[in-house]
C-alpha cells in the first residue's frame, strides 16, 4: 500500500516536471514584449515584424532571462539597432543570426539549436512524459477485474 | 498488495531528476564548475577591423585596428561612467608596462570621459570612441569592461569578461602574455 502510495506521489512529480520542462519550450511563443521604442522602428512593416521575430529569438546577454526583444538594456538596445541596421543593407535572417552567433555563441539563441550538445534538452521533457504515461498505463488498476468481483459478490 | 518492480522507475527518474540539479547547484556554489566558461566569447578569432574616431582628435576613422597588425597589443573596453572600470585602472595601467593597450571609449560624453582619464590615469596608446556601441557588438564585447589581447597576427589570445585584478594579473593576463613570449 505504501508502496503505491509512494509511487504514486513520484509520478504526479514527475509528470509534473515533465509538463514544466515541455511548458517553458513553448513560452517564449506566448509571451508579447513591449519594450521597443517607435523611434526604433522601421518603416516598412514586413522588414519590422522580421526584425521583431529575430530580437525575440535572442538573450539579452546582461539581463536575466530577458529577450533582446524586451529588454532596455543597453546591450539590447543596440543589437536592436544593429539588427535593423543589417536588414535595411539586405541581409537575410540568417545572415544577422550568423553574425551574432560568431561573436555570442549558440547562447545568445533562445532556441538552442539541435545537435549532440542539446539532444538532452529537446528530447528529455518529452520522453519523461512518455515515460511517466506508459508507467501511469501500466499500473492503473484492472477495472474489468474489480467489476467482475464485485458482481459475483452482490 | 505485491511488490511490483515498476513503481520503481518513477522513483529512480525522480531521485536522478534531484539529484542531477543538486549537483548543477552545488557545484556552483563551491566553485567546481566555472561560469565563465558558460559564456562564449571571442577567444581563438581574429579581431574585426574596427575603425573609429579618436577621443583626442577631431579627424574621422584615425583609430584602425588594422593599423596594428603585425603587433601584439591589448583593448580595453571602458567607458566613464562604469564603476568596475575605475576599479581594474590600476591593473590596465600595470598591463600598459608590457604591451601596448588600445581603450575603447563606449557610451561615453567626451568631457566625462576626459575627466576619467584625468582622475584614475591615462595608459592608452590610442583611444577609439564607440559612441552607439556597435563596434563594441563587432568585437563580440557584452558589457564593460572587457578586455582582449591580440597576437601580430590578429587572432584574439584572450578574451576576458568582466574587471581585472591581482587575481587575473596573476592568472589569465600573465598565460596570454607568456604566449607572447612576454614575462610579466
Amino acid at each position: 500500500m505504501i508502496n503505491r502510495l509512494i509511487s504514486k506521489t513520484m509520478m504526479a512529480a514527475l509528470m509534473v516536471i515533465a509538463v514544466s520542462l515541455s511548458g517553458s519550450l513553448f513560452s517564449q511563443v506566448l509571451t508579447s514584449a513591449h519594450a521597443i521604442l517607435p523611434e526604433e522602428q522601421l518603416t516598412n512593416p514586413v522588414d519590422e515584424a522580421r526584425a521583431r521575430a529575430i530580437a525575440d529569438d535572442l538573450r539579452c546577454l546582461t539581463c536575466q532571462n530577458q529577450t533582446v526583444d524586451d529588454s532596455d538594456s543597453d546591450f539590447a538596445i543596440t543589437i536592436r539597432s544593429l539588427i535593423r541596421e543589417q536588414i535595411t543593407n539586405g541581409k537575410s535572417d540568417d545572415d544577422i543570426l550568423n553574425y551574432l552567433r560568431q561573436r555570442y555563441g549558440d547562447y545568445i539563441l533562445f532556441s538552442p539549436p539541435l545537435n549532440r550538445l542539446t539532444m538532452a534538452l529537446w528530447f528529455a521533457p518529452f520522453i519523461l512524459l512518455i515515460l511517466g504515461l506508459g508507467i501511469t498505463i501500466w499500473t492503473r488498476p484492472r477495472l474489468t477485474g474489480t467489476a467482475n468481483d464485485r458482481k459475483t459478490k452482490s | 498488495m505485491t511488490f511490483r518492480p515498476v513503481f520503481i522507475i518513477p522513483v529512480v527518474v525522480f531521485l536522478l531528476f534531484v539529484g542531477v540539479s543538486l549537483w548543477g547547484l552545488l557545484a556552483i556554489t563551491n566553485g567546481n564548475r566555472d561560469t565563465q566558461s558558460i559564456g562564449f566569447s571571442m577567444q581563438g578569432q581574429m579581431i574585426p577591423p574596427v575603425t573609429l574616431p579618436l577621443l583626442n582628435a577631431t579627424d574621422q576613422d584615425a583609430f584602425s585596428l588594422k593599423d596594428w597588425q603585425g603587433q601584439a597589443y591589448a583593448l580595453n573596453v571602458w567607458a566613464s561612467w562604469c564603476p568596475p572600470c575605475r576599479a581594474e585602472a590600476p591593473a590596465i595601467e600595470r598591463l600598459s608596462e608590457y604591451l601596448p593597450v588600445l581603450g575603447i571609449n563606449q557610451r561615453d560624453e567626451k568631457e566625462n570621459a576626459l575627466d576619467f582619464l584625468n582622475t584614475f590615469g591615462d595608459p592608452y596608446t590610442a583611444i577609439g570612441v564607440d559612441r552607439d556601441g556597435k563596434a563594441s557588438i563587432e568585437i563580440g564585447v557584452q558589457a564593460v569592461p572587457e578586455t582582449l589581447i591580440i597576437a601580430p597576427d590578429g587572432t584574439i589570445i584572450l578574451h576576458h569578461r568582466g574587471p581585472i585584478f591581482a587575481n587575473e594579473m596573476n592568472g589569465v593576463i600573465r598565460d596570454a602574455l607568456n604566449t607572447l613570449g612576454i614575462t610579466p
